[in-house]
């Protein structure tokens, strides 16, 4: 040992130190101030700043030397603080200030050594010519694009001949090296600074090369932009500061991209797709005039987390906009430059971030520029109505042409015309484009790898009534990938692909399971606790501002304390380890980490004490980190004895805590489908096929629902060839029983375990509901429906015209809307856009002689269906849009019927006289709706459709457990969204049914029928009805719902009701170790 | 040429050498070393060659050119042998006549051409004789003990006069007994610090590593100094032979070790004579490998520099070897441990190597007893400023200055008032006329608040400002400081502001208290050698010459009369005779007046540009 250490004095105080060490690493070591500017610990020692400066003894010599750079020897004697040594620091400092007399670093630390002022002439140089920038760009980089020139007081840092840097790579490593800020905005290389913008940010914010891409992505672990990284572009040893500094020494340069091989059953594609470029429409200026934006930048700017903390605010200038205009189709439904489909989403997200920008800043005038607004969503309408008429949003029916920006104010000026014609200039302060989807870059090869079959756009090749099928057997698509659609289809159909290909690998379920051999739990109950505890540095997060030695030190010997000591990385792998190998050789029996938070570690802890055979509720974790270091940065002494606290109070539990059984209950394998429409046979096929028995109960006498009614699709695909196949497939599956023309009477039980009765009086049992209920058509009573027979319904039309074509010189007049997007029915009915398409096109098609015209509100051909409305207007197919306040006027006359209406382009009344009159009426609920909601207590919405569990995230789930939907019952919807959903409901059953048992957390109210007086509080205030009155008429607990909350621990009276891990017995314990320490808080 | 491969056949060699030569031939030797050839001693050459072709001489009279006599003040020097004539001042004001006399002084019974003796300033008396000089009979010649001997483009002279024979003789030594002998010499370096020379290779020869480095500092950079570039033009093989020496003392019979010149590329002459040099020595075999037959081998590169200053650091100097600016850096590591590319090196200056063969020919004791104690041997200084006899002087250490100034040096121009010396150029301080029998020793002059250095000795008289002296080297130091490290760019800038202040007449109090602070703290805290003397001549004038300053900064005088802003110009009308010179030299005409009648300056107009006083014979033009 004795050849690897020195031993010293510093200040005549005697040191052992590594050899190779420097005076200046030791005297860090213990503490003792050296001023340093020109060091940095990466870098060879440069000894140019000179303020390092020491005594050294040696060799019977005295002298002044750099500590930075002496490595300190036997025997010599250091001196850091003699008068000679804070002299000539002083002076150092003087010239320093004299040199850099405005620089804030080089004010800073000459004020650290007490100089104030200098008595040498003044200059206002920032660099100090450390060199660190030089030796960094030269040594590290490998790149050398800047260098010193001159001598003496001519001396600076500069590129060759001051001139622009073709080798200077934009690094930014110089400045950031830069002792003294001195080089900022990478002015010694002449090149302008082009930071990487942050993707995520959508460039709005920049980013490192070592970079986490946003905060929830996975893994949350930051990654290397190899495109970027100095060592990656010039190779060698180049850079490798990351490498140098990781203290857990994370960075592996040779990580890189693995070949592997999977085998599979079936494969799912949801690839998404990518943003249309705005810069290719060049007229609106995007990527020119910093205040043009696109909608996602938006989107970053309104949030909180976003490049301006959610502050609307101008890119260009950092002014705060008023007027905002919106412009809609922004690469969407444009065959120039663009893509000519609609991507389904930009009118309703342009209406969200008006009406959130509006929250923001109440000053805002949103204005937004549109062709038609397309919001057929479940509740679109009502959003849009509320942005217009509560948030003041100025919807403008029109496609702007320009954009250029006023000089000066970074204003823009938007050229528009009315619908009439009149050509407009106004001025906006900020503008966005609402830009839409088209699929990647490399969308053939994708494809072409995958071997499906793709569209002209480059999208998956599906059916109407197969969604998530591809052309290819075994591989599935979804998401929009498949086609452009909002999140909540998007996720419906992530569910619908799950419950495809489940049924399609219905046997391969469970093959490929490997179970967890875990030692037995050790039976502590009776033990004195012995406990270990473990304080992570979490690298800086934690240590750099709590004391975690003197944490270890505050806490190791509190009672029950068998093991104590600080780590690294207390979730690395290596820790785990060590723990297991600790509670095994000191027989801890609990374990307690001081360390981040609960939220993501609690359970890998768990699982680490489990595999040391210790109960998993014997852990508990302190959180020092996210309630102690990070909000308390910079008080080192306040948060190490906060920190302390915490670990105390923590403890005062953990000696409390006590092994916890987790129950679990047996699930039956089987769904009841209430619905025997398109989207209950869909739903019952896909679980039957995943293995499940499956009951359907339709009311009526047979199965088929609404379906029954529809001949064509959009595409004109059969619908009744569909629907046989269907009910043929159904009623020839061994696992699904249809029970026609009975309704539900009763069903008991709970998730897993259900037991319905029906109208007939049998029974059986079941692990699941779906509803697929469905909806009806609207009958309309205006437009004088009843008053002539040349007056009909969509519906009755293409029923007719499956047998009876149209005649060339027939004129056709359809009104779209009818019974829809009006109170009471205040919603889009989604189907009718289309059916009037669908059919206008096949009068054409028949008969190009005969006449079409559809007045509309706003033609909602969403996503690929766009293709069909430009395919009818090539027909000829007369368009011509009606206010709903100035609605057509109809007058049956003889034969004919007269249509008089409003035409904004010509900005008068005209009138029409047509052969026959097509209403597009839309769809309501089922009467059965409101019956089924309350005999299973499910939420309907203002417009009587079931409410699901969240509209985005949980679609086709009830908010009570164990019930899905499908189909129209749930909103009004095309064949292939009702097959989607339909589909879905079967992969979010299928999951709930594919458990033997449902485990039941630990974390659950107990039950002291004992002293419990049956006051009826708990069974009062408990969400889930765990609490029942039993046979005795006393108050019992069903543990099963039990979800742990602890509303009933709070308000019983008697403390009947215990939550397991958060027993009285254990807080009590926590406050009362609150209270030991005399420490407040701060 | 069949390289020569032990002792006894560089003995007949050299024996070959000298039976060829007769003691009697008529020998003219001409001073090529750069301070005559400036004085135009290559046109003397050819004149001598052209008239003793014309005379029939051809054959019968040799002629040869050789290196610096030292003796620059009275270059070109023309040597006649056997006779020992030496002439002066040849060809600098009538070539051809002077020629043709030297030629025909060398006729049977002519006698020798007295007019280009050396006159005696004191004595008035011609002296013919080289040794007779006072200039060279009180030197001791040991580095330069071949120059203006031989011709330094012969190996053969060299190799006559005994040259490689110490090589020859250190070959048969282990290098332990070589480093030993130095130890015991006391040689020190020459170049400034003055560390014992063997202590320097044994370091080199312990630390692990090869190949090793040894290198010579020809990077000589002090304004006014050239005893290095002298011996390197008159006498190239002494310092080859000195860095095989030390090449063998520090990695003989260890591992490979490799050779570097570092000279400024401005001594043109230096580099060529030492590149003939090393072909030539490896021609004979002194360099490559298997020298002398024995298992050492050794080469050496010659690497130009660009005549930075701090390249004379060593570690700057091994940094611009490498290829990179030449920036000092701090140590440890030391050059011994870790110098050149990495590797264990050693660094001696010229004059240090061409020593050692002397050492090693004649013994420790006897280089020990030229000196003093702890300073053995002689140091060659370059005699310059306002004395007599400038030029080259090679005194044996322990002799005073007054010996050098006036012994040797004549004593001061004009017969004025000896003032000071500054001793080690830039880095050194001056030395005031109350120290003037201090003994030339490295720890004499340190205490006197000066430096050995490389030998610079610039002789002040009582017409010099000492504000002015210290402002000068301070701007010398600011323009040649690196400025790698703070305190020596920052500071001496400063210091020289404070001064250009002082001189301009613009000086505050506190400003002498100022220059004394920073002056201390720049030695202390500078990372090399040149910003921690660089302070040593402000210091050391301010030590010995405070009153100066004082008299600068509260009485707005300069009792130099030199700092402009502080002097005026006026005529004695008492010494005027009128005879109009000065004013027909002004070149502002400031100065008027009627002949033969007193004249007279007008103040106002007058640039202090000193062309008056320095026309005026009768010493009428006075400074106030």
């Amino acid at each position: 040992m004795s050849e690897e250490t020195v031993t010293f004095t510093i200040n005549d105080e005697e040191v052992v130190a590594k050899k190779g060490a420097t005076i200046l690493d030791v005297a860090r070591e213990k503490n003792i101030w050296i001023p340093t500017l020109c060091f940095h610990e990466s870098m060879e020692p440069e000894g140019s700043c000179r303020l390092c400066l020491v005594e050294v003894e040696a060799f019977g010599r005295r002298r002044m030397v750099t500590s930075c750079g002496y490595p300190v020897e036997d025997g010599i004697k250091v001196y850091t603080d003699t008068e000679q040594v804070v002299e000539s620091r002083k002076v150092v400092a003087e010239l320093l200030l004299a040199r850099c007399s405005e620089n804030e670093k080089i004010i800073e630390i000459a004020a650290k050594l007490g100089v104030d002022t200098t008595p040498f002439t003044k200059k206002t140089e920032d660099c100090m010519l450390c060199g660190l920038c030089v030796q960094m760009c030269h040594q590290k980089m490998k790149i050398g694009a800047i260098g010193f020139v001159g001598r003496g007081s001519e001396r600076k840092v500069t590129t060759p001949y001051d001139k622009y840097s073709q080798t200077c790579i934009n690094c930014g490593a110089c400045e950031l090296i830069c002792p003294t800020n001195a080089i900022t905005a990478f002015g010694n290389s002449g090149k302008k600074p082009v930071p990487h913008g942050k993707e995520f940010e959508e460039n709005l914010a920049t980013r490192g090369n070592i970079d986490i891409p946003f905060p929830s992505a996975v893994p949350l672990l930051p990654s290397i932009d190899r495109e970027n990284c100095v060592r990656f572009q010039v190779g060698g040893d180049a850079c490798g500061v990351c490498s140098e500094t990781c203290p857990a020494g994370a960075i592996d340069f040779a990580q890189g991209d693995v070949e592997r091989e999977l085998d599979v059953g079936a494969l799912i594609l949801c690839p998404g797709l990518d943003r249309y470029d705005a810069r290719a429409r060049g007229e609106l200026g995007f990527g020119r005039w910093p205040n043009v934006i696109s909608s996602i930048q938006f989107e970053r700017i309104l949030s909180a987390s976003g490049p301006y903390q959610g502050h609307v605010t101008r890119p260009g200038d950092g002014k705060h906009p008023r007027k905002i205009a919106w412009i809609q189709c922004v690469g969407s439904r444009d065959n120039h430059n663009a893509n000519p489909w609609c991507s389904s989403v930009c009118c309703m997200y342009a209406t969200k971030q008006t009406v959130i920008a509006r929250e923001h800043d109440s000053n805002i005038e949103p204005t937004i520029f549109y062709m038609e607004m397309r919001a057929f969503g479940k509740e679109f309408d009502r959003y849009v109505d509320r942005a217009k008429n509560e948030y003041g949003v100025r919807y403008q029916r029109a496609m702007v042409s320009a954009i250029r920006e006023e000089p000066g104010t970074g204003n823009l000026v938007l050229r528009y015309s009315k619908e009439n014609g009149e050509v407009l200039d106004e001025v906006f302060e900020m503008v966005v484009l609402s830009v839409g989807f088209q699929p990647h870059e490399d969308a053939k090869e994708f494809a072409k790898i995958a071997g499906i079959e793709t569209n002209e756009y480059l999208f998956p090749k599906t059916s109407q009534f197969k969604p998530v099928e591809s052309s290819r057997p075994g591989v599935f698509v979804t998401g929009i990938y498949q086609g452009p659609k909002d999140i909540p289809e998007t996720v419906m159909q992530g569910s619908a692909v799950a419950g495809g290909a489940m049924a399609l690998l219905g046997e391969a379920r469970g093959t490929e399971i490997i179970e967890k051999e875990l030692p037995p739990e050790k039976d502590i109950v009776g033990e004195d606790p012995r406990v270990g505890v473990f304080v992570c540095h979490c690298g800086i997060n934690i240590a750099s501002t709590v004391d975690v030695a003197r944490v270890v030190e505050n806490v190791k010997d509190e009672p029950g304390v068998c093991h104590c000591e600080n780590v690294l990385y207390a979730c690395s792998q290596d820790t785990q380890e060590k723990i297991k190998a600790i509670i095994e050789e000191k027989k801890l029996n609990r374990v307690l980490v001081a360390s981040c938070t609960p939220r993501t570690h609690t359970p890998l802890f768990q699982e680490t004490l489990r595999d040391a055979g210790l109960n998993k509720y014997l852990f508990e974790l302190a959180d020092i980190r996210e309630q102690c270091s990070w909000c308390h940065m910079g008080k080192r002494e306040e948060a190490t004895k906060k920190a302390t606290t915490i670990v105390k109070m923590t403890l005062a539990k953990v000696n409390n805590l006590q092994p916890v059984r987790t129950d679990s209950v047996q699930v039956t394998p089987a769904a009841m489908i209430i619905g025997g429409g398109i989207a209950g046979m869909t739903t019952s096929l896909a679980l039957a096929d995943q293995g499940y028995d499956v009951h359907i109960v339709e009311q009526a006498g047979k199965l088929g629902g609404l379906a029954l009614g529809v001949y064509r699709t959009l595409d004109g695909s059969d619908v009744q060839a569909f629907v046989k196949s269907r009910i043929a497939e159904v009623e020839a599956h061994p696992r699904i029983k249809v029970h026609l023309g009975v309704q539900v009477k009763n069903t008991d039980g709970f998730v897993g375990n259900f037991k319905t009765t029906l109208t007939d009086g049998s029974s059986f049992e079941h692990g699941a509901i779906v509803v697929a209920s469905g909806g009806v058509e609207y009958e309309p009573t205006e437009y004088c429906y009843n008053d002539s027979d040349k007056i009909i319904t969509q519906r009755e039309l293409e029923k007719r015209l499956e047998s009876e074509p149209a005649k060339s010189g027939e004129s056709y007049v359809m009104i779209q809307c009818v019974g829809s997007r009006e109170e009471p029915a205040n919603y889009c009915s989604r189907v009718c856009c289309q059916d009037a398409i669908k059919n206008a096109i096949r009068i054409k098609e028949n008969a190009p002689g005969a006449q079409v015209t559809i007045l509309y509100r706003d033609i909602r051909t969403y996503g690929l269906r766009e293709d069909y409305y430009k395919r009818a207007r090539d027909l000829g197919v007369f368009f011509i849009r009606y206010d709903v306040d100035k609605k057509p006027e109809v007058e049956v006359s003889g034969d004919k019927i007269k249509i008089k209406t409003f035409d904004y382009m010509l900005d008068r009344e005209i009138s029409m006289a047509a052969d026959h009159l097509v209403l597009s009426t839309g769809l309501r609920p089922h009467p059965l709706t409101d019956k089924i909601g309350k005999q299973y207590k499910l939420t309907r919405n203002a417009d009587v459709y079931f409410l699901e569990a969240h509209p985005k995230l949980r679609p086709v789930d009830f908010a009570s457990e164990g019930l899905f939907m499908a189909g129209l019952a749930h909103a009004p919807k095309n064949l292939d969204e009702t097959v989607s959903q339909a589909l879905a409901a079967a992969g979010r059953a299928g999951v709930l049914l594919s458990h033997v048992s449902l485990a039941v957390s630990g974390v659950i109210s107990k039950h002291n029928r004992d002293i419990c007086m049956s006051c009826l509080s708990c069974f009062r205030i408990c969400p889930f009805d765990s609490p029942y009155i039993d046979e005795d008429g006393k108050v019992s607990h069903n543990e099963v719902k039990c979800m742990g909350c602890g509303l009933c621990a709070g308000i019983c009276p008697a403390k009947a009701f215990q939550v397991n891990y958060f027993r009285d017995d254990q807080i009590l314990a926590m406050v009362d170790a609150y209270g030991d320490e005399i420490c407040p808080l701060p | 040429m069949e390289p020569i491969k032990n002792l006894e056949e560089l003995q007949s060699l050299r024996d070959r050498i000298v039976a060829g030569r007769d003691e009697n031939q008529l020998l003219i030797t001409v001073c090529a070393g750069t301070g005559c050839l400036s004085n135009g001693s290559a046109k003397v050459a050819a004149a001598l060659k052209e008239e003793l072709d014309a005379a029939g001489l051809k054959g019968r009279v040799e002629l040869k050119t050789t290196g610096c006599h030292g003796f620059c003040e009275r270059g070109p020097i023309v040597v006649v042998e056997p006779a020992g004539i030496l002439y002066q001042a040849v060809g600098r004001k009538k070539l051809e006549k002077d020629v043709k006399e030297i030629v025909e002084s060398l006729a049977e019974g002519a006698e020798p051409v007295e007019r280009l003796f050396y006159k005696d300033p004191e004595t008035k008396k011609s002296i013919r004789g080289y040794e007779e000089i006072p200039f060279y009979a009180k030197q001791k010649r040991v580095a330069l003990r071949n120059n203006g001997i031989i011709d330094p483009t012969r190996i053969e002279d060299f190799i006559a006069r005994g040259g490689y024979g110490a090589l020859a003789k250190a070959l048969q030594m282990t290098p332990e007994e070589i480093i030993a002998t130095l130890k015991e010499s006391t040689l020190r370096g020459r170049g400034g610090a003055g560390f014992l020379t063997g202590q320097k290779w044994e370091f080199c020869r312990r630390a692990e590593g090869f190949p090793k480095y040894i290198i010579c500092n020809a990077d000589e950079g002090d304004p006014g100094a050239f005893m290095d570039r002298s011996i390197m033009e008159g006498d190239p093989h002494s310092v080859i032979e000195g860095m095989l020496i030390g090449a063998y003392a520090i990695a003989g019979g260890q591992g490979p070790i490799q050779g570097y010149v570092y000279v400024r590329a401005e001594y043109p002459l230096a580099v060529q004579n030492l590149t003939t040099a090393l072909k030539q020595a490896k021609e004979y075999g002194f360099l490559g490998e298997n020298i002398l037959g024995t298992d050492f081998s050794f080469d050496i590169k010659l690497n130009k520099g660009a005549g930075a200053f701090v390249c004379g650091e060593e570690t700057a100097l091994m940094a611009s070897v490498e290829g990179r600016p030449g920036l000092p850096r701090t140590r440890p590591p030391f050059p011994a441990n870790k110098g050149l590319f990495g590797k264990p090196s050693n660094i001696n200056n010229v004059e240090t190597f061409a020593a050692v063969p002397v050492i090693v020919d004649r013994g420790p004791d006897w280089f020990k007893s030229v000196g003093v104690d702890r300073n053995g041997g002689t140091k060659v200084f370059s005699l310059v400023g306002k004395v007599n006899n400038t030029g080259l002087v090679e005194v044996p250490m322990g002799t005073s200055i007054r010996e050098v100034v006036f012994g040797i040096g004549g004593g001061i121009q004009g017969g004025k008032k000896f003032k000071a010396v500054q001793t080690g150029g830039p880095s050194g301080g001056c030395i005031p006329e109350s120290l003037i029998d201090l003994p030339l020793t490295y720890e004499g002059l340190m205490e006197a608040g000066s430096i050995m250095g490389s030998g610079g000795m610039i002789v002040v008289d009582e017409e010099t400002c000492m504000v002015d002296v210290a402002r000068y080297f301070l701007k010398f130091v600011t323009e040649e400081s690196c400025g790698k490290c703070v305190p020596c760019r920052e500071g001496t800038k400063h210091m020289h502001e404070i001064l250009e202040r002082i001189c301009a007449g613009e000086g505050k109090e506190g400003d002498i208290e100022t220059l004394e602070r920073l002056g201390k703290a720049i030695a202390a805290t500078s990372l090399c050698g040149l910003g921690q003397t660089a302070p040593n001549p402000t210091l050391s004038t301010i030590k010995y010459f405070r009153d100066e300053y004082e008299a600068h900064i509260k009485d707005k005088r300069c009792p130099g009369g030199v700092c402009k802003a502080l002097i005026t110009y006026r005529i004695d009308p008492d010494a005027c005779t009128g005879c109009g010179v000065c004013a027909r030299n002004c070149p502002v005409e400031a100065i008027s007046g009627e002949k033969k009648q007193p004249h007279q300056l007008d103040a106002s107009k007058c640039v202090k540009c000193g062309a008056c006083r320095e026309k005026c014979k009768f010493g009428a033009v006075i400074i106030d």
